[in-house]
């Protein structure tokens, strides 16, 4: 893949023609006060005036499907569009000099700062780095709470169904949701919506809820409905950002969050089950790994002291038998346990049904 | 978690060529800078930037 030289669409490149362009693949000396997105997706394009004020995000995906919302005809029409935005916007009146001044990086937060100091820098500081290094600091300053972990909120979660070719329009609103309360409707064209000024993608949706508190709270939403404008709010109750274990699988960060099982391996798929005589089971995951190493050793450890030993099928955990991937079972375990709860595992072992419980550390 | 992305996308990022200008005729390909660089051309210019992240985490 690394190799692959693809051209880019005609269209595509002509669009781009007006813009500077630059990318990125390490996030080390990236300013957090400016480049800020949702740094668990493994591609993202901000659009953006050089001053820092980002016009839209783009790069966005679902629980199914990570290209689901990629669309190249949409991001070309948005760069068509975001050059009228460029046009009429104007500049920050801050220094000239300050413009380009950086912030800080992910590399001046001190819990990065100790794995340096150890030794431990990674060659290359990945996206899903900085929310990790993020969330640690958060914690160790105590000004993490629970509801944090729901980042990025998806627009589907107020009950906005927007269309894929087309994000700023809706395509349906859920009955009974915060998007129905204020009114909206299929065929509305979102303009703006709390933090951002103008929406033109599901990512810039996902950006004005990630900003929004978590508690109950109201969010200011403009719109047009046959070219004219409107505007309503939306009534968001307490917990409004929280989600699903499905839904939040495919995050990296839920490898940040406690409680966690203290192993994890690979689903086995219907022939390998079959080989096992386990047919029937609904999940079975063979244990590759017990995590009895590093600063969350005690969560393997306490897995293997229940017994718990590599090569082991995992068919229920904490009484569930249902989890469709590893992922949702990792989310599942996160999102739903809690630190100190036992939890009883049932596997199987060389044939034989064994059942083993363990109280999950922090 | 590299096969995620549309083909394209991947061509997007990875045949990228750092360049502090764009080569001379008409261009056929995205001329692509570090982030500094393209930040202060795109200020020096009065120009848009499109600046992509693409991790391979």
């Amino acid at each position: 893949m690394y190799g692959q030289l693809v051209r880019p669409p005609r269209e595509f490149i002509a669009a781009a023609q007006p813009y500077v362009c630059a990318r990125v693949t390490d996030m080390a000396n990236v300013d957090l006060e400016v480049f800020r997105f949702d740094f668990d997706l493994t591609l993202a394009i901000l659009l953006m005036h050089p001053d820092g004020t980002v016009y839209h995000r783009w790069g966005s995906r679902d629980a199914d499907a990570a290209d689901a919302w990629m669309s190249l005809p949409h991001l070309t029409q948005l760069l068509r569009d975001t050059l009228e935005e460029h046009r009429r916007y104007d500049p920050t009146s801050a220094d000239d000099d300050d413009t380009l001044r950086r912030g800080h990086t992910v590399l001046d937060l001190p819990p990065l700062q100790r794995k340096i100091a150890k030794g431990q820098q990674p060659a290359c500081i990945h996206c899903h780095t900085v929310h990790d290094t993020e969330h640690r600091w958060a914690v160790e300053q105590d000004t993490w709470r629970r509801d944090d972990l729901w980042i990025y909120p998806p627009p589907e979660r107020v009950g906005l169904q927007l269309r894929r070719d087309d994000p700023a329009l809706v395509r349906d609103i859920t009955a009974d949701s915060p998007a129905a309360e204020a009114g909206l409707r299929a065929g509305d064209r979102l303009l703006h919506i709390g933090v951002q000024a103008r929406v033109g993608t599901r990512a810039d949706v996902a950006f004005a809820l990630h900003r929004a508190p978590a508690a109950e709270t109201t969010l200011p939403l403009a719109y047009t409905r046959g070219g004219q404008p409107r505007d309503t709010v939306l009534e968001l109750p307490e917990g409004w950002k929280r989600g699903t274990p499905e839904t939040y699988a495919w995050r990296p960060y839920k490898w940040n969050l406690s409680p966690a099982p203290g192993f994890g391996g690979q689903v086995l798929d219907p022939a390998a089950k079959r080989a096992l005589g386990l047919a029937q089971a609904p999940f079975a995951l063979r244990v590759d790994y017990l995590v009895t190493w590093g600063e969350r050793a005690q969560r393997g450890r306490a897995a293997a002291a229940a017994g718990l030993r590599k090569g082991d099928i995992v068919l229920s955990f904490a009484g569930k038998d249902d989890f469709n991937s590893s992922e949702h079972f990792h989310a599942w375990a996160r999102l739903t346990r809690r630190v100190g709860e036992t939890v009883t595992v049932v596997l199987q072992r060389r044939g034989q049904r064994r059942t083993l419980s363990y109280a999950l550390p922090e | 978690m590299l096969p995620q992305h549309a083909t394209w996308l991947f061509g997007l990022a990875m045949t990228a060529t750092a360049q502090t200008t764009p080569p001379p005729g008409p261009t056929q390909r995205i001329a692509w800078h570090d982030l500094d660089t393209g930040r202060a051309l795109a200020k020096a210019n009065d120009q848009p930037l499109l600046v992509v992240f693409r991790c391979e985490s």
